[in-house]
């Protein structure tokens, strides 16, 4: 029984240097019950957590100290096994409004803007998954 | 003059002769009338004609009155009376003529008793007369001389005069010679005459103009060397030539192009005595020769020519003085004006370079605070979420966990802003039509200006021109500027939005919009600093203090213009212009 809810359960991968920010957003969303939420602080390891755990969906953070989330993203795109993975970009770096007046997707790419309450990443996660990437 | 004198003299002679004749005539009559009809004789007819006159028209009367047998009444008697007044009128007439007669024939009667006496007295009164018609004659010749030096001056005065006029109306050194020589002409009867002026060699003369001369023309040049003029300006004095084929310092044959064999030549001199210019005058009128009176005249007028001309001269070197004193005034001023306006410019340039520099500076600074804030941010409002969501009932932890989440949202609030502030977001242009895009953005705040119970009066001029904005950013100014006058007025009021097409200082048409309240208004010592960064003058939480500078910002970047009128306690007004010929 637990399987098969796991299955049913969206498993999502978390990449984002903010150890805090992770544990919260992991927290936040399998309490919903409808995510099974895998993170890491670095990007490398997140690139193999990817190829290994094949998740339904990326959130990457953009600024990290090892390799930046525009890095990880590239290389994620160039391995067959995770060029599918929608990727969704979690930044500090752009305003809400910004991200906002560009409906989410800058320069082709899906976007999210921190401080982001998890019904938003929960609200704009379920709709790239019902899209597709 | 002369055949005046002799005119006289001869009238004089004249007329005494006719005067010692007449006496001899007279008695001559006198005697004859005496001798053949006598005083007695003429009284005798006067009596007879006098009572004819008389006594035959009163027999004829009083004839006719008997034959007519008129009766007399008083018109007749009348009548009668004043014919013999007038009868009586005619005879006292008659009288008087005859009285003349008699005293007269007395009068040559007594003249031919004494004949002898006044024919001897005549005779000594002819002699002395001859006497005083010589000294007469004299005096007349002296008078004569008089009256012609007396002429010469009152010529030359009038020259001098002349000149005196001439320097007044003409400041042109040409004309002033050529005036010169004319009045010259005049005054001596001389027909032809020329002006030259010495060439700067000291060699040649440049003729600058002639009177009566054909073939001279002006600017012709001749060499002073080969001319009679070299004695006139070497010796500095005027050249006088009553005949030039007797003369011993020539002898040369008259060329006849300058008429008569006399000349005068008249060196003018300035400044320090040099020889300037040389006036010439032959073939007087009259056929006479120029004589000394001439070469004095022409002297006088030197001096007068000399003084004339060089105040001609200093009054034209002033002007000149002057006329490049002004240009060079006028130079310096417009030198002064762009040098003004470059430094302006340099200063406008180098303002805009700090202000670009600071922004740079912030930019880069807040960009790395917004990141390092918005991550804690983040984590904040992720854990406040996840606590509310295990509070249940516990109203406390929820309104602890609420009161959180919007201090995150205003610390987030106030980084959005600043990024605002200093980020060069590219503009994305595009034609838009003004007044749809205000009443879009008053929708937006629709809900704030409701609550306030404001008013909102619209001023929109018909035929506005289209904008080329990035219409999402000039939403966001008149957001700004919407929220600040709801945010002026919390006892409700009147937003009046206007918009209107105006010309800016280089006459480029600008779309101008305002957007004025009747709020609180800005104090006029902070209007200053509305636009500066973190300034702000409300006292509300949740104000980043930089809604206008990202305001003017934005206006900035569309080449636009911003500006705040606003009286404390009477409201706000923010006048936006926009350039509109830019619009396709």
């Amino acid at each position: 029984m637990e399987e098969a809810n796991k299955l049913l359960k969206k498993k999502i991968l978390l990449i984002d240097d903010e150890e805090d920010f992770c544990f919260l957003v992991k927290l936040n969303l399998e309490k919903t019950g409808k995510y099974n939420v895998l993170t890491t602080t670095s990007g490398s390891k997140g690139i193999i957590l990817a190829e290994k755990e094949q998740p339904d969906l990326i959130l990457l953070d953009i600024i990290m100290p090892e390799l930046s989330g525009g890095q990880v993203a590239e290389q994620l795109l160039e391995s067959p096994k995770t060029k599918d993975i929608p990727v969704l970009f979690v930044t500090a770096i752009a305003s809400r409004r910004e991200v906002q007046s560009q409906e989410g997707i800058i320069g082709g790419r899906q976007f999210i803007a921190k401080p982001v309450t998890p019904e938003e990443i929960m609200a704009k996660i379920n709709r790239m998954l019902e899209h597709g990437k | 003059m002369n055949n005046l004198c002799v005119r006289c003299r001869f009238k004089l002679e004249e007329r005494c002769k006719q005067r010692i004749n007449g006496y001899d005539d007279i008695m001559e009559l006198s005697w004859f009338k005496m001798e053949n009809s006598g005083q007695n004789s003429l009284k005798y007819r006067f009596l007879i004609i006098s009572s004819l006159i008389f006594v035959l028209p009163v027999l004829i009367l009083f004839y006719l009155f008997y034959r007519s047998d008129v009766v007399f009444d008083f018109l007749h008697l009348l009548i009668f009376t004043f014919i013999l007044l007038l009868i009586l009128a005619g005879m006292m007439a008659l009288r008087f003529i005859f009285d003349r007669v008699f005293h007269v024939a007395d009068s040559l009667k007594k003249a031919n008793e004494s004949g002898k006496a006044i024919s001897t007295n005549l005779n000594k009164d002819v002699t002395e007369l001859d006497d005083i018609l010589v000294s007469f004659n004299y005096l007349l010749q002296k008078f004569d001389k008089a009256a012609e030096q007396a002429t010469q001056r009152t010529l030359e005065l009038s020259a001098l005069k002349d000149i005196g006029e001439i320097a007044v109306s003409k400041t042109d050194v040409d004309e002033l010679l050529l005036a010169f020589l004319d009045k010259a002409l005049s005054m001596t009867k001389a027909q032809k005459g020329s002006m030259f002026v010495i060439e700067p060699d000291n060699e040649s003369l440049r003729l600058i103009g002639s009177r009566g001369i054909e073939h001279l023309e002006k600017g012709a040049r001749i060499k002073i060397s080969e001319t009679l003029l070299k004695h006139a300006i070497s010796e500095k004095k005027p050249l006088l030539v009553q005949n030039i084929e007797n003369d011993p310092r020539f002898q040369k044959k008259n060329d006849p192009k300058y008429g008569a064999a006399s000349f005068l030549s008249l060196p003018i001199s300035m400044g320090r005595g040099d020889i300037t210019a040389v006036l010439n005058l032959s073939n007087k009128k009259t056929g006479e020769v120029f004589d000394v009176n001439d070469e004095n005249a022409l002297s006088v007028m030197e001096v007068e020519i000399r003084f004339t001309l060089e105040n001609a001269l200093l009054q034209a070197k002033l002007e000149e003085y002057i006329k490049n004193i002004e240009e060079r005034n006028a130079r310096l001023e417009k030198e002064i004006a762009i040098r003004i306006q470059a430094e302006e410019a340099q200063q406008k340039l180098h303002e805009e370079l700090v202000e670009a520099e600071k922004r740079a500076a912030l930019g880069t600074c807040a960009a790395g605070i917004a990141h390092e804030v918005k991550n804690p941010l983040a984590i904040i409002i992720q854990g406040v979420e996840y606590l509310k969501s295990t509070a249940g009932s516990d109203t406390t932890l929820l309104d602890v966990t609420e009161r959180v989440k919007r201090a995150a949202l205003r610390a987030d609030n106030i980084i959005k802003g600043l990024l605002s502030f200093t980020r060069q977001t590219p503009i994305q242009a595009e034609d838009v039509e003004i007044t749809p895009l205000f009443e879009e953005t008053l929708s937006f705040v629709e809900h704030q200006i409701k609550s306030k119970h404001i008013r909102i009066n619209r001023q929109y001029a018909p035929d506005l021109p289209n904008v080329r904005v990035d219409s999402n950013q000039i939403k966001q100014v008149f957001v700004n500027l919407l929220l600040n006058s709801v945010e002026a007025m919390q006892d409700g009021g009147i937003i009046t939005i206007s918009a209107e097409t105006t010309r800016d200082e280089q006459d480029k048409r600008c779309l101008q919009v305002s957007i004025a309240d009747t709020g609180c208004g800005i104090p006029e010592s902070k209007i200053e600093k509305v636009f500066d960064p973190f300034y702000t003058t409300k006292d509300t939480p949740g104000n980043s203090g930089l809604g206008l500078s990202v305001t003017k910002g934005i206006i900035d970047k569309h080449h636009g213009r911003i500006q705040i009128e606003s009286e404390a306690d009477k409201g706000t007004r923010v006048i936006v212009s926009l350039p509109a010929d830019n619009a396709r």
